[in-house]
């Protein structure tokens, strides 16, 4: 095969342009990210201000507030369960950061291997990735969940246990 | 001897052909380069491209995303049911800037290739004139 003239050929050009385009694409997503990131960060930043600013100071809450240096994801979580409240599960993710799931029965679907289980089925030390809507209260709403193998089992990264648990 | 060659001219053309051939031969020379420094971008990029495909990859398992693109296979119809969150989701953990610097190392790869291709081309069909015609 003449490796010139397939350099020369259209599907090559189609390929190299598809990849340029891809990054483009990437990119522009990247710089729309990093925008809202900006525009996220200033409205936080404000609220956190806002009883200092304009009414003296509020009472803060100790230790570091997530979100100070990069989005936490919405809408999933991977990590281990730390507590079961009822319907509400704590999350612990592999940032140690902790987010709670709220099972909704009749919407949430709960999964283990090939069948569906029941919220009772679940136990805290389960690893668990979840899908959902975050709500108002910065919940996410379970759509799916399922028990996922403890990393030891090598189907997962560990969580990172370097830093301390956020909250 | 001298007397006996000593009234032989040279052509005419003579001048035009050895200032065409050394014209020739300084543009072989300055492709020759310019494809050695291609293949030396190239030996240079290629560890790139596997240190930005290692990147990449575990970017991929660390941030999640292959487990929830996973469940796609495991949980076909509830993720279906739920595509938006699932989207969304997949949006969130997607390794942007690894994947683009792993993307623009292949397309600067192909480039390089087709531009060395295209100039070994050109080195050969020069080298075939030159051959046909001699010095």
């Amino acid at each position: 095969m003449d490796l010139n003239k397939f350099f020369q050929s259209k599907t090559f050009s189609i390929i190299t342009w598809s990849v340029a385009g891809l990054i483009l694409v990437l990119l522009v997503f990247s710089a729309g990210m990093s925008a809202g990131f900006k525009k996220a960060s200033f409205s936080y930043k404000w609220g956190e201000n806002y009883y200092r600013n304009f009414a003296g100071p509020a009472p803060k809450f100790p230790g570091n507030m997530p979100g100070h240096d990069e989005f936490m994801g919405a809408h999933g979580i991977i990590g281990q369960i730390i507590k079961i409240d009822g319907s509400t599960l704590v999350i612990k993710d592999r940032e140690n950061t902790e987010k709670t799931v709220v099972i909704k029965e009749g919407v949430s679907v709960l999964r283990r291997l090939r069948e569906d289980i029941k919220l009772t089925d679940l136990k805290v030390d389960d690893f668990i990735v979840v899908i959902g809507e975050p709500d108002s209260e910065g919940q996410i709403e379970a759509k799916l969940v399922r028990i996922l193998p403890s990393p030891e089992q090598g189907l997962m990264p560990p969580p990172n246990n370097d830093n301390n648990a956020q909250f | 001897m001298g007397k006996k060659y000593g009234n032989i001219e040279p052509p005419a053309y003579l001048l035009d052909k050895v200032i065409a051939r050394i014209d020739r031969e300084e543009r072989l020379l300055a492709l020759k380069r310019r494809v050695f420094a291609f293949f030396v971008a190239i030996a240079g990029l290629i560890p790139a491209l596997v240190y930005a495909f290692g990147s990449a990859r575990s970017m991929f398992v660390e941030s999640g995303f292959s487990e929830y693109s996973s469940l796609i296979f495991s949980d076909t119809s509830v993720v279906l049911s739920y595509w938006q969150s699932f989207f969304l989701t997949l949006l969130e953990t997607f390794p942007i800037m690894e994947t683009a610097i792993f993307l623009g190392a292949i397309f600067i790869l192909l480039q390089l290739l087709k531009l060395t291709a295209k100039d070994i081309k050109i080195i050969n069909n020069m080298r075939t004139v030159n051959n046909q015609y001699g010095s």
